[in-house]
């Protein structure tokens, strides 16, 4: 059953260019996306998986620019596209939904208007136009979608925002959708909604998605496959199951010390130690070192290179016998790791 | 509806404003030294001439009486003769006006064609050379001082080039739109930098929002997200600073006034003041009060509609 | 970016579409206009015509046969005239328009030196100087067609004379009766004999006007539709930006005017006049400040002319309060007064210093005897010393018009020489509804004001100083009651030797009263345009406006 490569990131950087640093918000991350599934990329603030989103469809922001790498999307390069392809790339066939929908919908224009910037079929009449849109609101669950259609973006409640910017993303049904931490704004019971709501459009879509968040939850609610990514480079990605039951980095190790855990009831939550690392002045050596509870000499100064330390699991260490000793929050039986192909 | 009640409401409220307005003016006028009887007949009058025009004037009745007299001319729509020019105000300000307003208008209009695109570029091309090009332009207009800027442009477009006529107002409609044009250009400088430095800066900051880049997203041209996106957010607070810089111009501007030799509202307004013809400054302020009134609310009511968000 | 160049390029092209909408500036080169014949150089000899002396040759019509002449003239003034009605006039500035409606029975002549006949060929006047008799000019006629007659007469003068909103009444109030007993025999009555009357007959009230004309018009807009017997007639007037005037078809002195349009322009500012003129919009600006005389000459089309008048600056010292109250004071400070520096720095040459207060254009009446003293600094600080002063700690202020540069520059000068005998003068201006109220109520201490006087008799300048009244000495505060009544003699005094002493006594005890000081007596001074050909002007800013002919 294999599946088709839908998207192939190969060695981005994305590098913003300031005046009198440099900040190398992406250095060097490589993945795939299948078609149908969904891809989560996790790591704290400032780790660069939203830059590495926004630089798939080049929505970055100045003085950010993609500085090397390749972005293949069936085939095509999206790095050397000119102005006019990528246009043709955003909203027909990748599309993007960002985590403040407050901000993300022009406060000025109504959703009807936001929503035909959707269709591009310039054959289409407004009513059409208009039918389209109302049945693209059914779709993401909003009531009384006729009225609802004419207001204005401060005249919905939060959760309804972020249904309405779904909709308008997916108005041109793109087949991968990029949910930059489409949650985090939200609280827990709408988040879970919206969450739903994405599992259940992909499936009648047939979309992909790459979700971006900070939160291991959401990961393990929503994600086929993971990539946990810390200044702005990959440290490990693998199936779901696979890394939470045998995690093999010792930042995955860290993360999921800091989780609360039900069973382990009474026993304290670990924060990792530290501070987040400044993206402009990195030192030799893998960048997690400073906080690496397993630190040695080496690591300060040899960056560790990507490797397959399992099949279809890959990881980022200089001491694979350590890694492989970590244990993870749930108890998976062998037979049941999934072939991921 | 909303818009038809809060206009009502607004405009019962300027009535107490204007009342304390006549109130204020009234007096004010009649508190400065100086005399319209004795400073109309000049360094040369006889004090027997200056007392029997103060008489004549009606400026020897008491203040309430003068008062009253006038409000009640007000309240029938008679505005009142002219100290100076013994002519029903009503007459003297119509024709000044049509300049004062035609050259407001004018003045905006270049306004806006110098300053949206030039502040649109500034600011998508913030730091650039284009823009701090554009920035120093700009600078560089408000620190002209429009005297001179006037003369500049009198002595380049009307006594060399034969363009336009050096100042004065003309007969038909053609002639006056041509000797509009000079003046309009030197009093737009000061609004259009204002209104291009607030376009470039509402551009850079609307420029980096996300629902800029969510639109862009979409797939849509850029040209699209410009217009719809940026600038129709952009242009929110300039259109709203351009309708105060035009209530504040139909006041008149009295050194463009002279420079280019238009009778307008300025001079009128001045003159009236200097020769203390109480009739003309007291109808001229009060129209000036209610003016502004007027372009606040129209500017309250118009920045609704433009921003949703907004309610009256 | 592109869109946005797109624009400003459209915007750019269109302001420059408009320019292109021709130049109205250079009059038609067509319009045949008269062949410069208004030759027939007015016939009527006597002392009439004032087509006098100054007529620079009218080389118009009989030379070159090949010359043109324009059919209209420009003239740019700075102010507007407030009103077009004799009665309600304020002065020369609107008397400068008037002139060209309205008519006298006479006028002095252009050197103020006597009065010449207007309507009237010639005059008498009785013994008893209560009656004058004028033998006026036959058929005489207002710019409408209709005959002046015997009413119009009555009607004006005792306009004249009974108008309460007129501020001319002074010089009419004497009128008893006027009548038309033969036919172009005008004779006038007075109540009381009074001397300078017929220097009063040139006064702006006193002309005739269409009583008929008025009756249609109404009172209220009779301001504005003036009808006279003058060489034109008002076609347009628009405030504040033009008047427009047609030669009159009726006019009694044939030949003249000599150009058929006249208009006049008004341009608030004398830069922006000054480039008009440059720029031919206006073919002549009347009274250009004397700085601008230097650009005028250097620029190959223009020329700058001067005229004698009899505007006198005077300085006046308040003698009611301190520090002018100290007569002797005020004589030291002559010895420091040097007007000749002050008319050098200020008119730039264009004047002269003077030491009486009457014009030297009215002949014998004006006191040639008075001279100031020669400046000395030195002199004038003993003076002060022996006055009690110490020199370095007295001082004074002088409030001067904000608005009029000149008023600011003459005080400036002094302010220089003053100090050199130890006084220190502050100047302060003010705008000029403020300062004639602070001088007036006698609040300031000195001031600096203006006469120009267009006539040939000191009666009027004499009265507004002396009859205390009127200006409270002009504004010094100065009550001198014998002066007063040596005035009141002077405008009884029939006895032109004995009245020509009296008037000549007065000027000494003025002048040493020490506190009206005259500065100096400046020239007009006129942007001309090298086109214009025949310009006079009278001592008192009159323009000969129907004698002046443009080339093409």
């Amino acid at each position: 059953m294999e599946k088709e490569k839908l998207l192939e990131v190969k060695d981005l950087k994305t590098y913003f260019l300031l005046r009198d640093e440099t900040v190398k918000a992406v250095d060097g991350v490589s993945f795939d996306v299948y078609e149908g599934e969904t891809f989560g990329l996790v790591g704290e603030s400032g780790c660069g998986k939203s830059q590495t989103c926004r630089s798939i469809l080049k929505l970055l922001k100045r003085p950010g620019e993609i500085v090397g790498g390749e972005i293949l999307y069936k085939g095509q390069d999206i790095v050397k596209m000119n102005k006019d392809e990528i246009r043709n790339i955003r909203g027909k066939e990748i599309s993007i939904i960002f985590q403040e929908p407050m901000t993300s919908l022009n406060p000025v224009l109504k959703i009807k208007t936001q929503m035909f910037e959707a269709f591009h079929d310039t054959k289409m009449s407004k009513q059409e136009k208009l039918d389209k849109a109302i049945e693209l609101l059914k779709l993401v669950g909003i009531p009384s979608p006729e009225s609802r259609i004419e207001e204005y973006t401060h005249q919905f409640s939060g959760g309804m925002r972020q249904r309405a910017m779904i909709a308008c993303a997916l108005g041109a049904r793109p087949k991968l959708l990029l949910a930059d931490e489409p949650t985090t704004a939200l609280d827990v019971t709408i988040q879970d909604q919206i969450l739903k709501l994405i599992n259940s459009l992909k499936d009648e879509l047939k979309m992909s998605v790459i979700l971006v968040t900070h939160d291991l939850g959401v990961v393990a609610q929503m994600c086929d496959r993971v990539a946990v990514m810390y200044a702005g480079i990959i440290v490990e990605m693998t199936d779901t199951v696979t890394l939470f039951s045998k995690p093999r980095h010792p930042y995955t190790y860290a993360l999921m010390g800091s989780l609360p855990d039900q069973s382990k009831r009474g026993s304290r939550l670990e924060p990792i130690t530290g501070a987040p690392p400044n993206l402009s002045k990195l030192p030799p050596g893998c960048p997690f070192a400073p906080r690496c509870k397993y630190v040695e000499d080496i690591c300060r100064q040899e960056r560790p290179e990507i490797f397959e330390i399992e099949p279809g699991h890959l990881t980022r260490c200089h001491f694979p016998e350590k890694v492989r000793s970590f244990t993870g929050i749930i108890d998976v039986p062998e037979q049941e790791v999934g072939n991921n192909g | 509806m909303a818009q038809l009640n809060y206009l009502f409401k607004r405009l019962l409220q300027m009535i107490p404003v204007l009342f304390f307005v006549t109130v204020l003016i009234f007096t004010m006028i009649r508190l400065i030294p100086g005399d319209p009887a004795r400073t109309l007949l000049g360094e040369m009058a006889l004090e027997e001439d200056v007392q029997r025009l103060r008489e004549l004037m009606g400026l020897n009745k008491p203040y309430t009486t003068q008062y009253f007299i006038w409000m009640k001319g007000i309240l029938t729509g008679d505005l009142g003769r002219s100290l100076v020019y013994k002519m029903p105000v009503k007459d003297m300000i119509l024709p000044r006006l049509r300049i004062t307003v035609g050259l407001t208008f004018l003045s905006m209009i270049f306004a806006v064609i110098l300053s949206f695109p030039l502040g649109y570029m500034a600011g998508k091309n913030k730091d650039k050379f284009g823009d701090q090009f554009i920035r120093v332009t700009a600078l560089a207009a408000i620190s002209m001082p429009s005297f001179w800027v006037g003369l500049l442009l009198m002595i380049l477009f009307g006594v060399k080039l034969h363009w336009f006529p050096v100042g004065g107002w003309g007969e038909t409609p053609a002639e006056q739109f041509r000797s509009l044009v000079l003046p309009a250009l030197t009093s737009c400088l000061m609004t259009t930098a204002l209104l291009m430095r607030n376009l470039r800066n509402s551009v850079v900051d609307i420029s980096i929002l996300d629902y800029v880049d969510f639109a862009r997203s979409k797939g849509i041209t850029e040209t699209r997200v410009s217009t719809m996106h940026i600038l129709r957010n952009a242009l929110i607070t300039t259109v709203t600073l351009l309708m105060m810089r035009m209530a504040w111009m139909l006041g008149g501007s009295v050194i463009i006034e002279t420079v280019f030799s238009l009778p307008g509202m300025g001079k009128l307004m001045i003159d009236s003041i200097f020769g203390r013809d109480y009739a003309v400054v007291q109808v001229l302020v009060l129209a000036f009060s209610l003016l502004v009134i007027l372009m606040n609310l129209i500017t309250d009511i118009l920045y609704s509609f433009l921003d949703p968000r907004v309610a009256l | 970016m592109k869109k946005a160049l797109a624009l400003l390029l459209a915007a750019l092209m269109v302001v420059s579409l408009m320019a292109g909408c021709g130049s109205k500036n250079e009059p038609a080169p067509a319009a045949p206009a008269t062949p410069a014949t208004p030759s027939t150089p007015s016939t009527p000899a006597t002392p009439a015509t004032p087509a006098t002396p100054a007529a620079p040759a009218t080389p118009a019509a009989p030379a070159t046969p090949a010359v043109e002449y324009d059919d209209t003239i420009v003239i740019g003034e700075v102010t507007d005239a407030l009103y077009m009605s004799p009665w309600e006039a304020l002065g020369s500035q609107d008397t400068k328009y008037q002139n060209n409606i309205y008519e006298h029975l006479v006028t002095p002549a252009y050197d103020g030196s006597k009065m010449e006949g207007q309507l009237a060929e010639s005059w008498e006047i009785s013994e008893d100087g209560l009656t004058y008799t004028f033998k006026l000019r036959p058929n005489l006629k207002f710019s409408d067609g209709s005959d002046v007659t015997e009413e119009d007469w009555q009607w004006s003068f005792y306009r004249a004379r009974d108008y309460q909103g007129s501020n001319a009444l002074t010089r009419s109030e004497m009128i008893d009766t006027v009548s038309m007993p033969e036919k172009d025999t005008l004779v006038i009555t007075l109540k009381y004999a009074c001397p300078p009357f017929i220097s009063y007959c040139s006064s702006y009230n006193l002309v005739v006007a269409s009583k008929k004309h008025f009756e249609e018009v109404g009172e209220e807009k009779f301001i504005e539709s003036p009808m006279g017997t003058g060489p034109y007639f008002m076609t347009e007037w628009k405030r504040n930006e033009h008047m427009y005037f047609e030669a009159n078809p009726y006019y009694w002195n044939e030949g003249e005017p000599k150009t058929k349009y006249l208009k006049y322009n008004i341009v608030s500012d004398e830069n922006t006049r000054y480039l008009q003129l440059q720029g031919g919009t206006i073919d002549l600006a009347p009274m250009i400040p004397n700085t601008m005389m230097a650009q005028v000459e250097a620029d190959p089309n223009l020329h700058g002319e001067t005229f004698p008048s009899t505007q006198i600056r005077t300085m006046v010292l308040n003698t009611t309060i301190a520090p002018f109250n100290d007569p002797k004071l005020r004589e030291a400070l002559r010895y420091a007064t040097d007007k000749q520096e002050i008319a050098n720095i200020v008119a730039l040459g264009y004047a002269k210093p003077v030491a009486s207060s009457i014009p030297s254009a009215h002949g014998d009446f004006f006191n040639k005897n008075i001279k100031d003293p020669e400046v000395d600094y030195e002199k004038a600080k003993q003076m002060l010393i022996d006055a009690g002063y110490t020199p370095g700690q007295i001082g004074g202020v002088i409030n001067v018009s904000a608005t009029q540069a000149i008023y600011t520059d003459i005080a400036t000068v002094l302010k220089s020489q003053w100090a050199k005998a130890g006084f220190e003068l502050t100047i302060e201006p003010l705008e000029s509804a403020t300062l004639s109220e602070k001088t007036h109520s006698l609040s300031h201490q000195a001031c600096i004001y203006q006469w120009t006087d267009g006539g040939t008799d000191p009666a009027s300048l004499l009265g507004f100083i002396c009859d205390y009244t009127e200006s409270s000495h002009w504004y010094t505060g100065l009550d001198d009651k014998d002066l007063e009544a040596m005035y009141w003699d002077s405008q009884k005094e029939i006895n032109y030797e004995k009245r020509v002493e009296l008037i000549n006594k007065m000027q000494e005890i003025i002048y040493a009263e020490h506190c009206i000081i005259p500065i100096f007596q400046a020239d007009y001074t006129y942007g001309v345009s090298d086109k214009i050909q025949g310009l006079n002007v009278s001592n008192g800013n009159r323009v000969n406006t129907y004698q002046l002919l443009k080339t093409k």
